[in-house]
């Protein structure tokens, strides 16, 4: 008792520091956490008293088609997205880094450029660009005697829509994180590497990607967990909204948090939008978990 | 460390290319890179070209590849900035963006200060909670969220749009990484010459955390000014719509907006970021590298 | 210690501060949360039985942009002057974002005292009972301001006899031809569009001589009902047993006839600003489309020299015309501002008004008083909008009865699924038939 009090008097000003911080951390995440979850398990209305329903908003979501091919387009979307990313992100960081001075600082410059541009922007521009018959990209393509491509229209292209705006803009972040890996990776292993007669092939391989393994490996989680979450773009360039439906021809571009997002705002059902909430979690959470598994054995076999 | 070479023989290349011939590895090593390049930049310079084109109303057909009218330009962004809508969310979104991360900046530097360089009882516990944040998507929290800014009456409010952001995992992480690095012997000393806990933190940690706080502050600035799903759904009323609501309902087919108005604003709304990346280039490539590089 | 006593004092002013702001907006009329209107108006105590109100309008966008935003601002001066107490807050929307706002509004609580619907929306506010009942404030009315309305028109806004709206705007589509398209193609305009038939000759003329015919109307049920509505008898809407009214052969001939001109079309889609670019830059011959759309047509007029009319849409033999109609109503919300916006509501209906705003800019209005007005009658486009509508058919029924939020989306989905050939004219025509029985009778 004497000890806990001497304790709390001499370090109280650390928690009162830390007061504010966890203040509005408690009321603007915690809580609505446990409220959102609460919410999830109840058949919600306004100034209703609470009414529980177990995990029927659960089913509910679970069970309807529209979630079933939410869930495919985000499997299908991430899949791409992240792989072609991270590749292209890693390509143009060995890319930039085999420049000398001005010009590795100009690339590095000019490609991170994209990355500043607020996604809304990058849709509300790239739906122009994506346009049928006289967009850039079909008139592009037409070039090359492809004929027109309804990116925004036709469900096999749709997600292809998105990875692309998607790449465009998040490459350049992940290059500038890779980069600074590569610039860490001790300049003798190269010269070692060149003695034993290895290509630059056999380079990137041997020396580079083991050297940054870990920046890739932080780049594929964040990318996972922001793709995940997508939104702003399907729900532009799908030009979305409530009333008139949202996610595009056939739900090609819808996506749970789209749905979350319709289920609360569209419909009023803000209870099952809280139980997609959480599936979604669970669903990042896995995924984030396999990937930390997944590495885990692979620097064990190492 | 010195600057590290991957491929001196690329180097050696490229430092000789004026003397010897380009050799294949090296041109294809530029052409990837210009291609690149071009496809960075066409989107934003064909924004810019849309902006500086004669209308006659069919610009999205008529694809320019460069402007032809600085005079139209100027009147397409006259227009916008005449519209009292578009003024209006450019001061709702930079209020939004200067509350938030005046208030990001404050908390979270204030926390950071203990977990960087104190020791006390459930620090590992705390800071562990706080970035767990940073792994729980925001789908999550965002409806509940939503119904307590309701509850608040803080819909269409500054503080509905500001607050709930300011205890931002990122924030806290980005400045404890900066702070731990800041000399442990200048808090002893300081506390030796009487100085509160308080007054180290106002008067020694934060001036020298300043390119910590900087490089905090333009990366918040990004995410905030590009910010939609929140301010989509706290700003129901046009007198708060964000940039980034009002561009996004310019999309819209039944908002009956030509090209060249929805060019002109995301133009316009474009501006701050990218003048911010010219200005601050260098704290904002550093920030990001610490921050990959630690996590 | 001192310093001590400060650190406290500052973690407590910011935790007062962070409560300061939960509780102030609480207080009531938090108005001064809308900075960028006028309505801050000071309630002045002791004034109880006449306090200042404000009122929020909500109204479509192309309702408040150019010329229609001059009328708006000429009646909210003039009303405001003869109504010293009451204020209005205009505030457009994109029209479905009214329907959407007023959804999150049961929940939030933000919501209009007045606002412009569409017929289509009800389905949703029914559901929501967020529209106040106008009946015994209607009938307390003078017969001359009853009597000035459209009959029909004032039936549609009754549910279970109580009335949820006033007659204040309508529509009607037709068909906008590009002059110089067609005389390259070797097309008389003058001689118009007798049937279907013709029309597709005309298409394929246009098609053979490198431009567009239409854009894609198979991207919604919308325009996809106004060439419907070209058939004897077409109707949309339900019958007393909840089957849908959609006759199936006639449907799927509409849908085979759209995807044969469709082929001699364009990619873009009606709803894209490519179409109207297309249109507007002689590359597209025909574009269905409502009144609003003529303002962006008569400005390419100036602009760039574009020769265009606009024409009933053609039927499946002479005697039949297509086209979609709908009409808008004023709503009022139940709330502490029913009076008021009352008042403003039966402002905006009256006659006088409805025929500055038809005549200014020809747009049709259900009020039979204005459309029998001389300076209306002039009106060539308000016109040829009471023709149309004579044919057309409703654009969403059903009107007051819930249907699946996204009962749109999936007939569309239909549609372009029998456009990238998933289905043919018949198993498409056969779908949106049983769909719509079946969501109707569900919900």
């Amino acid at each position: 008792m004497q000890k806990t009090r001497k304790r709390l008097s001499h370090y109280w000003p650390n928690y009162v520091m830390l007061l504010p911080f966890f203040t509005v951390f408690a009321i603007f995440f915690i809580y609505p956490i446990i409220s959102g979850f609460s919410m999830s398990i109840q058949h919600w209305r306004p100034n209703a008293s609470f009414d529980f329903v177990g995990a029927a908003n659960y089913i509910k979501v679970l069970q309807s088609p529209r979630f079933i091919k939410a869930m495919t387009n985000l499997a299908i979307y991430v899949f791409t997205t992240v792989p072609i990313g991270i590749m292209v992100a890693f390509g143009l960081a060995i890319l930039v880094n085999s420049f000398q001075g001005k010009w590795s600082q100009f690339f590095r410059s000019a490609y991170f450029i994209p990355s500043m541009i607020p996604i809304f922007l990058a849709a509300t521009v790239w739906r122009w660009m994506l346009a049928p018959d006289y967009g850039t990209i079909n008139l592009l393509l037409g070039l090359v005697g492809i004929p027109s491509i309804d990116w925004l229209r036709n469900p096999q292209f749709m997600i292809s829509a998105l990875v692309m705006v998607d790449v465009w803009r998040s490459v350049g972040f992940n290059m500038i994180i890779l980069l600074a890996g590569l610039k860490n990776i001790p300049e003798m292993y190269y010269d070692a590497a060149k003695v034993d007669g290895a290509n630059t092939l056999q380079q990137i391989f041997h020396i580079t990607i083991p050297q940054v393994e870990p920046i890739l490996f932080l780049v594929t989680v964040n990318g996972f967990i922001s793709a995940m979450q997508i939104f702003d773009a399907p729900w532009i360039m799908s030009d979305s909204n409530y009333s008139m439906g949202y996610g595009g021809f056939l739900q090609g571009m819808l996506f749970p948090v789209m749905e979350m997002m319709g289920r609360a705002f569209g419909s009023s059902n803000f209870s099952e939008a809280s139980a997609l909430g959480f599936i979604l979690l669970v669903i990042i959470l896995i995924i984030t978990l396999i990937l930390f598994a997944l590495r885990a054995r692979y620097t064990q076999e190492m | 460390m010195k600057k590290t070479e991957i491929f001196p023989q690329f180097l050696s290349r490229v430092t000789s290319k004026f003397k010897k011939p380009l050799q294949p590895t090296s041109f294809i090593k530029w052409v990837l890179a210009l291609v690149w390049f071009v496809i960075a930049i066409f989107p934003i310079w064909w924004m810019f070209t849309i902006v500086f084109t004669r209308g006659g109303g069919s610009v999205s057909i008529d694809p320019n590849l460069f402007p032809n009218s600085i005079a139209a330009g100027i009147e397409n962004i006259s227009n916008a900035l005449r519209e009292n809508q578009f003024m209006r969310a450019y001061f709702v979104t930079t209020l939004y963006a200067v509350v938030q991360i005046g208030g990001e900046i404050l908390l979270c530097s204030m926390a950071a200060y203990e977990f960087a360089l104190f020791k006390f009882p459930f620090k590992r516990a705390l800071f562990f909670i706080a970035l767990s944040a940073m792994m729980i998507p925001q789908a999550v929290t965002l409806i509940p969220t939503y119904l307590l800014v309701v509850d608040l009456k803080w819909l269409n409010t500054i503080q509905g749009l500001a607050v709930p952001g300011m205890a931002s995992a990122f924030g806290l992480f980005l400045l404890t990484q900066f702070m731990e690095k800041l000399p442990q012997e200048m808090i002893q000393a300081a506390s030796i010459d009487g100085a509160s806990h308080f007054g180290i933190f106002w008067k020694i940690i934060l001036p020298l955390s300043k390119n910590g706080i900087i490089t905090l502050a333009i990366l918040a600035f990004t995410l905030t000014w590009g910010n939609y799903l929140w301010p989509f759904i706290i700003s129901t009323k046009p007198a708060w719509y964000t940039i980034s609501v009002l561009v996004a309902g310019f999309n819209r087919h039944d908002s009956w907006v030509t090209i060249d108005t929805v060019m002109t604003v995301s133009f316009l709304a474009s501006l701050p970021p990218l003048i911010f990346y010219i200005i601050f280039q260098r704290q904002i490539v550093e920030g990001i590298a610490v921050t990959g590089l630690k996590g | 210690m001192k310093i001590k006593f400060y650190t406290a004092l500052f973690c407590l002013l910011l935790v007062s501060l962070l409560l300061g702001a939960c509780a102030a907006p609480s207080a009531p009329n938090s108005t001064n949360n809308n900075m960028n209107s006028s309505d801050d108006t000071p309630s002045e105590p002791g004034q109880a039985a006449e306090e200042p109100v404000t009122l929020d309008f909500w109204i479509y966008s192309d309702y408040a942009t150019g010329p229609a935003l001059e009328m708006q601002n000429t009646f909210i001066s003039e009303f405001e002057a003869a109504n010293p107490n009451i204020k209005i807050n205009l505030i457009s929307k994109p029209g479905t974002d009214i329907g959407a706002g007023l959804i999150a509004g049961a929940v939030s609580g933000e919501m209009p005292d007045v606002f412009v619907h569409g017929l289509g929306d009800t389905p949703t506010y029914s559901t929501l009972n967020i529209l106040e009942n106008l009946t015994p404030m209607f009938e307390a009315m003078p017969e001359s301001y009853k009597n000035q309305f459209i009959p029909e028109v004032l039936e549609k806004a009754k549910s279970d006899g109580n009335l949820y709206g006033l007659p204040y705007t309508g529509y009607s589509t037709m068909l906008y031809r590009n002059l110089k398209v067609l005389k390259d193609a070797g097309i008389d305009p003058d001689a118009g569009i007798t049937d279907w038939e013709d029309w597709m000759n005309q298409m394929q003329k246009v098609n053979a001589n490198g431009a567009a015919s239409i854009p894609v109307l198979t991207i919604n049920w919308w325009p996809v009902e106004g060439i419907y509505a070209g058939q004897k008898d077409s109707m949309t809407g339900f019958d007393e047993q909840g089957n849908s009214n959609l006759d199936v052969d006639k449907l799927a001939d509409t849908i085979s006839f759209i995807l044969e001109a469709q082929e001699l079309g364009t990619q873009v889609g009606i709803f894209d600003q490519g179409a109207v670019d297309l249109f507007i830059s002689n590359q597209l011959a025909f574009f269905p489309g409502g009144p609003w759309s003529d303002v962006t047509f008569r400005a390419a007029v100036d602009e760039s020299g574009l020769e265009y009319d606009k024409i009933l849409i053609p039927g499946v033999s002479a005697e039949e015309h297509g086209g979609v109609k709908g009409y808008e109503y004023i709503g009022i919300t139940t709330g502490p501002n029913v009076d008021a916006a009352w008042k403003w509501a039966t402002y905006l209906t009256d006659v006088e008004q409805q025929v500055r705003w038809s005549s200014t800019l020809g747009r049709y209005v259900p009020n039979q008083e204005a459309l029998d007005s001389p300076t209306v009658k002039e009106n060539a486009l308000v016109q040829l909008t009471a023709d149309s509508a004579q044919n057309a058919v409703f654009d969403y029924p059903p009107y007051f009865k819930p249907m699946p939020p996204d009962w749109m989306a999936q007939v569309n989905d239909i549609l372009g699924g029998a456009a990238s050939g998933i289905y043919t004219p018949q198993e498409a025509a056969q779908k949106i038939v049983d769909d719509l029985t079946t969501m109707y009778n569900n919900k």
